[in-house]
């Protein structure tokens, strides 16, 4: 048998916006479409292992960083006022 | 026959030494060598329905339940494995510490069974709640941000449940190997017995003992930069992105991990040895699923194509009529095969119409070939064939919902908190197994590539070059054998139209 694939090497510029992470779980159908339309990088996860976050109500990831609030509408909506914030957690 | 079944979590075949080992690492697996050198090794074993639970419905109760429903609990109409097994008069024991079995909405596993012995403690087992602040090196290296957080799964319940374990024998694998050998001392005297070992090692955490966490690395072990407990996804970015250091430290942990296992499950081999219980015994080894450990730039159990990395899967069985004793079977063969597989052992009635299809002919030499298909998946996602040759991973339509089929209202993405009500739920007599009424309900279906991916396996064993879409003979020969396969399953409506095929008339 041959050897394995290495990983994968595609590494990511600090100054790129980081990528917005989501469980599916806890967005409904049309923030989902949202999301994947927003021109973010956005990763869609059947589940981030966040599951007391993501049953205590909406959650977003930015990078490693866990941001919840009242809708994913206003985490966003913060995320963009305040993007550099965001790029240097 | 008594039967004693073996499942060590996540445990990879391209880690062990009997399926070539082609990996950097090589693990000293001297006691799963020794009883491959005794036993049949099948080498195009298959997963079926993922991830833990999933898994163990098929092993358990033989229903392939990944094309009705999500990760549950057993239902009203199965017979499972325990309850066959005391029908046809064995005295039934099961020995795990996958703490899943207790969690919410998995129930039925383990009632069944005469004696069930649960070794607490681990992952995200809700066990012990001190002390307050646990480790902070160990909390760094299992990645719990929030010891004082109380919400569900909090990795803290880790670092908590290990903060007394100073020994080898304190961690899991060496408790529940230990507890085996000690019930086959106590226990070889019943006329039959089945005794399930369903160990939690290898899953994560990646956190074990010396002079296994050295093993095979020249890091500190300790080393709080060094992840033991990496978050699930893509190597190179969000939460799970981890530095190539990182990804060496987690395999070195793996590898420690699966050196532990295989040294403590010598000790069930050598009880079997000083018993004298091979003439009589069935013993199945196998795993409920791979984990990705950097291969294809993905970790854990992630939202990636259905790689053979997590769903081609070691199966070694001894039986003393073997045909095949320390020899290799190549025949296509399934997760879902070993509920009949066992309960033939048992000589133990099930019910007429199960998916799963005993081994023991194969393995006595009666027939040379098993099954034509053999699907994997996970609810709600793809769906996988392979025929041994090739694999054809199918992607999904997002917008056509997948449904659940079951008596218990349970949360079809979300399976570690409180299970809700599903208020657009219709009952009816929905399964073609069972006359038995079940709810019905939607939920979001979910891809993991947009268009389909086929494998040559055998001349592309890593799965590198996708072939999908040359117009190759192959593609349309395995989409027709998919199709196939979820005609015989009876599988509802609905996945034709997620999978975007055309249902047979």
């Amino acid at each position: 048998m041959q050897n394995q694939p290495s990983a994968d090497k595609l590494e990511r510029s600090s100054a790129d916006p980081p990528a917005i992470s989501y469980c599916l779980s806890n967005v409904s159908q049309e923030t989902r479409r949202r999301l994947k339309c927003s021109g973010r990088v956005v990763i869609e996860d059947v589940c981030l292992q966040r599951c007391g976050h993501c049953f205590g109500g909406p959650f977003l990831l930015v990078g490693e960083r866990l941001v919840s609030g009242a809708s994913h509408e206003e985490m966003l909506q913060s995320i963009d006022e305040s993007p550099e914030v965001w790029r240097h957690p | 026959m008594n039967v004693l079944f073996i499942s060590i979590d996540s445990l990879n075949r391209h880690f062990l030494k009997r399926y070539g080992q082609p990996v950097e690492l090589k693990v000293p697996t001297p006691n799963l060598d020794r009883f491959a050198e005794r036993a049949v090794t099948f080498d195009t074993h298959y997963a079926g329905s993922l991830p833990c639970m999933p898994a163990r419905r098929e092993y358990f109760t033989g229903v392939q339940e990944f094309l009705w429903r999500a990760w549950g609990p057993t239902e009203p109409f199965d017979v499972t494995l325990p309850l066959a097994a005391r029908r046809a008069g064995a005295i039934t024991q099961l020995i795990t510490d996958h703490f899943h079995y207790f969690q919410h909405g998995s129930h039925g596993y383990y009632q069944d069974y005469h004696g069930f012995e649960f070794v607490r403690g681990h992952e995200y087992d809700a066990w012990k709640t001190a002390p307050k602040d646990p480790d902070p090196r160990l909390l760094q290296q299992i990645k719990a941000e929030d010891p004082h957080d109380l919400g569900f799964m909090n990795r803290v319940a880790y670092a908590r449940n290990v903060a007394g374990f100073t020994r080898e024998e304190d961690f899991f694998a060496p408790k529940l190997f230990g507890a085996a050998a000690q019930w086959l001392e106590h226990n070889h005297a019943h006329a039959k017995w089945l005794l399930v070992v369903d160990s939690f090692d290898v899953h994560e955490p990646f956190h074990c003992p010396e002079p296994y966490a050295s093993m095979f690395t020249d890091e500190d072990p300790q080393d709080p930069e060094l992840v033991n407990w990496p978050y699930y996804g893509r190597t190179d970015q969000g939460q799970s992105r981890l530095s190539e250091r990182q990804v060496a430290f987690v395999r070195a942990q793996y590898a420690g991990k699966l050196a532990m296992v295989d040294t403590w499950l010598g000790k069930v081999l050598d009880r079997l040895d000083a018993l004298a219980l091979w003439d009589d015994t069935t013993i199945i080894i196998t795993t409920d699923h791979g984990h990705f450990l950097g291969e294809h730039g993905w970790m854990g159990k992630p939202r990636a194509p259905m790689y053979n990395v997590l769903t081609h899967t070691p199966l070694f069985i001894w039986h003393p009529e073997s045909a095949f004793k320390g020899q290799r079977v190549s025949a296509l063969t399934s997760a879902v095969d070993l509920y009949a597989t066992m309960t033939e052992a048992l000589a133990a009635e099930v019910p007429a119409v199960t998916h799963s299809k005993s081994l023991l002919p194969l393995v006595k030499g009666e027939v040379s070939s098993h099954r034509d298909w053999a699907l994997y998946g996970y609810w709600g996602s793809t769906v996988n064939v392979t025929d041994g040759h090739y694999t054809l991973l199918m992607p999904c339509r997002e917008d056509v919902p997948a449904y659940t089929y079951g008596t218990m209202m349970m949360n079809p993405h979300r399976w570690f908190v409180p299970p809700q009500a599903q208020k657009d739920a219709e009952a009816g007599r929905f399964l073609p197994y069972t006359d038995t009424p079940v709810w019905r309900y939607p939920d979001k279906s979910y891809t993991r590539h947009e268009l389909p991916l086929l494998f040559d396996v055998r001349a592309d064993p890593w799965q590198r070059e996708n072939l999908a879409g040359q117009g190759l003979q192959d593609e349309a020969r395995m989409r027709q054998l998919l199709i196939n396969a979820l005609q015989d399953l009876q599988v509802p409506d609905e996945q034709y139209d997620r999978l975007a095929l055309d249902k047979p008339s």
